[in-house]
């Protein structure tokens, strides 16, 4: 496959995506190809998302190679993330449910469905940014459970409490590993992006009065 | 479609495509801004002249207490392009206020519109097209003007970017409270008189100056474009003036949905529950220009003071409160001590 393939399966399975094509989740229909082009636009949607707050590394005074670190750590902690959540629910399948499936389609799968995250960036847009960005986290949500209960069939009741289960592990794992770290503290790229970017209005405006008063 | 209708149509799509790279782009001086300031070997943020941020090279203009009772920071509307030079209206309505309260300092040159206070005819990438804007008194060129400014109003209300654009206003206001005279130790109230979309960025500096100056602070929202900002809480009154016939105040109301009553626990509603907002409405009076606060030629009935003169009364009978108010502070904790 070369680049241009590439491009043309990566329109085609994003646009798909924002369509609701149950073609573009069909685990029967999914190769190599088709996987590596989901991971390509949940990088995309996290790097997009970071853009959209962007406030967050302009705060630390990130340097524009710290800045393009930080997009490409969003899309790379993105896709990480929700990788351990499809693979820990998958884990819990198979241990309450007794059935053990590849995790890959579903990774590949949830991958897919962050393709309306991919427009985060106008999260940029002031006052209404905000808004932009609950709306594509909805667009996201409905596409994930379109594409894990109609496209790929899973039993609803069941899979939720996998997914469920996932979540808390994944957030578990989360806490364990990143939050302990001195990463997420320095005050450079990633604390950016794992941290300042979530943060309240109420804790940017201490976080500003801070750094300006605290002498 | 008719070539008429095509030419409509590509010139509506520039225009909508040159409006959302405007809105796009509008966060990005605030924040280039912030990221420029360095950092000291301390963790201590510094300006490009290399001095700490709460350290100014010039001493304070020495003010006797008894005679300069108040200092009145006037942030003016978004159809301003330099904060210095006002139109007709708004000079006039400077020049009376000052002979109203000749016992309060009037600060009248600042650009709210840039965190760093840089007026659209200064040092800019499109300086040359303000500039060029500034020089017809055409309406396109003074609704582009409200535009750009507009969304710096959009900028400070955000959560996300307001705190980073207030620093920067903060550190003008402060210059120039500083330079009439204003230092911590200071008891003059300050009363920030923010008309239009100024009243959102007066109140987006509130907590800084609230914590840099002990002083009483007071917000005077002239038809006031306000959003429930945190920064309210740091003030401690506000007096709401809107005309009934002002549409661009009662867009705002609307428009900042954390105003509606349904959000009880937002700033602007629980500063209303502690009865520090003072709502003031003036009968029949308009936004801006003829019939707008500042226009001394209208007045809402046969009789009455012109909109001007009720404006002007009105804020000398909050800054008189405001000194009074201060006065029964410095009594009370004198006698306290």
């Amino acid at each position: 496959m070369d680049f241009t393939d590439l491009i043309q399966l990566l329109h085609h399975m994003w646009s798909g995506a924002l369509r609701f094509d149950p073609k573009i989740y069909d685990p029967s229909g999914m190769d190599d190809a088709t996987r590596l082009v989901s991971a390509l636009i949940v990088i995309l949607a996290g790097a997009s998302v970071l853009i959209g707050q962007c406030f967050a590394l302009f705060l630390v005074s990130a340097s524009p190679i710290g800045f393009l670190l930080g997009l490409l750590f969003n899309g790379l902690s993105l896709a990480i993330r929700l990788g351990v959540w499809m693979a820990a629910s998958v884990m819990v399948a198979s241990l309450f449910f007794d059935t053990v499936l590849p995790p890959w389609n579903f990774i590949s799968i949830i991958f897919i469905a962050t393709s309306p995250l991919v427009f985060g960036f106008l999260a940029v847009l002031p006052s209404i940014g905000n808004v932009i960005l609950f709306v594509l986290y909805g667009w996201t949500t409905l596409n994930m459970m379109y594409g894990m209960f109609y496209a790929a069939k899973v039993p609803f009741l069941s899979g939720a409490l996998c997914a469920l289960s996932g979540w808390v592990v994944m957030s578990l794992v989360e806490r364990l590993f990143f939050s302990k770290s001195r990463a997420a503290h320095s005050g450079g790229f990633l604390f950016a992006s794992r941290r300042l970017s979530r943060y309240s209005s109420e804790q940017i405006a201490d976080y500003v009065k801070q750094r300006i008063m605290n002498r | 479609m008719s070539d008429l209708q095509e030419l409509l149509t590509g010139i509506l799509l520039i225009a909508g495509a040159t409006l959302f790279v405007a809105l796009f782009t509008a966060p990005f001086e605030a924040m280039t801004w912030w990221s420029r300031w360095t950092t000291t070997d301390d963790g201590d943020l510094e300006n490009i002249q290399g001095l700490p941020i709460d350290k100014l090279s010039e001493d304070p203009a020495t003010v006797n207490e008894a005679d300069d009772k108040a200092v009145v920071v006037y942030v003016t509307g978004i159809g301003t392009i330099t904060g210095d030079s006002h139109p007709p209206l708004e000079a006039n309505f400077l020049n009376e206020l000052k002979k109203a309260m000749p016992y309060a300092t009037v600060i009248q040159d600042f650009f709210p519109y840039s965190p760093m206070g840089i007026p659209l005819t200064g040092q800019r990438i499109f300086g040359w097209f303000w500039r060029y804007l500034g020089g017809h008194s055409a309406n396109v060129a003074k609704n582009l003007i409200r535009l750009r400014n507009m969304f710096q109003v959009l900028v400070a209300a955000d959560g996300r970017y307001g705190p980073i654009y207030s620093a920067g206003t903060y550190q003008v206001i402060r210059k120039k409270l500083y330079q009439s005279g204003q230092t911590p130790g200071s008891h003059r109230p300050v009363i920030l008189l923010g008309y239009s979309g100024g009243a959102e960025v007066s109140v987006g500096a509130a907590p800084f100056l609230r914590t840099a100056f002990k002083a009483r602070l007071s917000l005077f929202s002239l038809g006031g474009v306000l959003s429930s900002h945190s920064g309210l809480s740091a003030l401690d009154d506000i007096v709401h003036i809107q005309g009934t016939a002002d549409r661009v105040a009662r867009i705002g109301a609307v428009g900042f949905i954390h105003r509606w009553r349904l959000f009880a626990k937002s700033y602007w509603n629980e500063a209303r529950r502690e009865g520090r907002i003072t709502r003031i409405t003036f009968p029949g009076v308009g936004h801006n220009g003829p019939n707008g606060y500042l226009d001394d030629d209208s007045r809402p009935a046969e009789g009455q003071p012109s909109n001007m003169r009720m404006t002007v009364d009105a804020i000398k009978k909050m800054v008189d409160n405001e000194i009074a108010e201060s006065e029964r502070d410095r009594n009370y904790k004198s006698s306290t001590v």
